[in-house]
């Protein structure tokens, strides 16, 4: 009997260890259910309460979780990493996670995976999703000694990635945008100082001159008579450098956009009067008239305008030499604008010519043609300012027989 | 026309302030020619300045703020200033600067007569 009672023990105390071996077991997870056998049948019972938990967070979070055997095979992937790949489960899960990486990546993955294989590491690399790449973050786990397998959680980063590229994008244009301003600011500067130190000199060049024909004009005496005449010449040819120093600074402004039109009310009539009256205080080659006008006020830039008048005025004159007749005249268009037509009885322009001379530096007859030098830029100029008043400007002529340019401006509202 | 009046033109340029003075001192009017900023205070103790013709530019300074300094202040407030400069945009800087005229670089000697003549005028109608 004391024997039946020591086996007695001894079974009870084996199955108490047992007991306390299945409680160690499932307290560190290595049980996932139980299964019991009775006489009539057989029941499961799963530790749902457990781990329901992390498979349903592990199923659903937004990040791709994947479980790789030791040679890269995917033995277990979430719905998310799929959805990434834009693949069906069957096409992944067996797969060898390397058919999945952009081969850029492939050796920064292997090394990733290699030394997760003693622990842990993270890493970015790129997927391949079909055509397309993915830039993800990854985060491998060895999950030793449980499994033989190593974790990988990835997370995509393409919206990261865009928005970072859109943030550089706006950086470079800003860098672009200041480097600009920089550039114009410098250029703006340059012609500043351009026009300040080429205009100077002739400033004093020409105060010189007129003064000195100023002072001459009385003395009839032998030395005056022979100097007025170089003195003249002199006069007469700062003035033309004075008018390309104005005209190159124009057309560096026009071409920036920067050229500004300072508009005023004014009588157009009366401009026209004055600048006809300046132009034959110097000229005495031709017989300048204001053949017809009316009165007529308009917004407009009044310097500007004078500049398109005298450009105007002094072409007739410099292509009609041995004629001397000029007519201006101004007279309403219909449709709320004023036309000025200056007409010479010149050389004229040739049919084919006569679009192109309103072109930058065109000139009629060609560089070759000495007798009429400049640059060709005053017409263009005169366009110009013509056009950002909301006018037209045009030219009809016919060879030998004289040119007639006219334009319109807008009259005041 | 004013002979005698009194004019003070500040130009660091010595040929374009030289030509000024000698084509004002054609025309009659007593001219008095400085090339510094620092100088104007004691060229405008000793006379009765009618018409100061002012640069824009003077070794590095500018003579813009000489105009609003001269327009704010009450002894010279009512003194025609008359700028000039060969910017381009000089007729805009002028004015802002309160100047009473402005003439661009390089100028007709008749239309500097015309402009000085009238500003001086002007001015002593106003008196």
């Amino acid at each position: 009997m004391g024997k039946n009672y020591q086996v007695r023990i001894e079974e009870l105390e084996s199955r108490l260890e047992e007991a306390e071996e299945l409680i160690e077991a499932i307290k560190s997870g290595e049980v996932d259910a139980f299964a019991f056998t009775n006489k009539d049948k057989h029941e499961v019972f799963t530790l749902q309460s457990g781990d329901f938990a992390y498979r349903i967070l592990v199923e659903n979070i937004n990040e791709g979780a994947i479980n790789l055997s030791e040679d890269g095979l995917i033995v277990y992937t979430n719905k998310s990493f799929c959805k990434l790949l834009e693949l069906p489960y069957e096409k992944v899960i067996g797969n060898n996670i390397r058919n999945f990486i952009h081969p850029g990546s492939l050796q920064a993955f292997r090394n990733a995976f290699s030394t997760s294989l003693g622990g842990e590491c993270t890493g970015e690399i790129e997927l391949l999703a079909g055509a397309h790449t993915i830039p993800v973050y990854i985060s491998l786990t060895s999950l030793r000694p449980s499994l033989d397998t190593v974790g990988m959680i990835i997370t995509d980063l393409t919206e990261k990635k865009q928005a970072e590229k859109e943030i550089a994008i706006k950086e470079t244009l800003q860098h672009q945008l200041e480097a600009q301003k920089i550039h114009e600011t410098q250029k703006d500067e340059f012609l500043k100082m351009v026009s300040h130190e080429l205009k100077t000199p002739v400033t004093s060049i020409k105060g010189y001159v007129q003064l000195m024909l100023a002072m001459l004009e009385e003395d009839h005496g032998a030395v005056a008579n022979i100097v007025k005449k170089p003195l003249q010449r002199i006069e007469n040819q700062v003035e033309r450098l004075g008018k390309l120093i104005t005209d190159i600074l124009d057309i560096s402004r026009l071409e920036d956009g920067r050229l500004d039109m300072n508009k005023e009310d004014f009588q157009l009539d009366e401009l026209i009067k004055e600048t006809v009256q300046d132009i034959l205080f110097a000229v005495s080659s031709h017989s300048i008239i204001v053949k017809e006008s009316f009165s007529c006020a308009v917004h407009a830039d009044k310097n500007r305008i004078g500049q398109v008048l005298i450009n105007l005025i002094n072409n007739a004159i410099k292509y009609s030499p041995g004629q001397n007749k000029i007519e201006v005249s101004l007279s309403p268009t219909g449709d709320g604008h004023a036309a000025v037509c200056i007409k010479d009885y010149g050389i004229g322009i040739a049919q084919e010519e006569q679009k192109k001379v309103f072109q930058r530096f065109y000139q009629s007859g060609g560089h070759q043609n000495q007798n009429y030098t400049g640059f060709g830029i005053g017409l263009y100029i005169s366009a110009e300012i013509i056009h950002r008043h909301g006018g037209q400007i045009g030219v009809a002529s016919s060879k030998n027989e004289g040119s007639s340019f006219t334009f319109t401006i807008p009259l005041k509202k | 026309m004013n002979d005698k009046a009194n004019v003070i033109i500040l130009d660091d340029d010595e040929d374009i302030g030289l030509m000024l003075k000698m084509m004002l001192e054609f025309k009659g009017y007593n001219v008095t020619l400085i090339d510094r900023i620092e100088k104007i205070n004691e060229a405008l103790s000793g006379m009765h300045c009618q018409l100061l013709i002012l640069d824009m530019l003077i070794s590095g300074e500018n003579g813009c703020d000489l105009c609003r300094v001269l327009k704010s202040d009450e002894q010279f407030a009512t003194m025609p200033v008359l700028m000039f400069s060969a910017l381009p945009d000089g007729r805009k800087l002028a004015m802002a600067a309160g100047a009473d005229d402005f003439i661009a670089k390089p100028f007709q000697m008749n239309d500097m007569f015309e402009k000085v003549e009238e500003m001086i005028d002007r001015k002593t109608l106003a008196f």
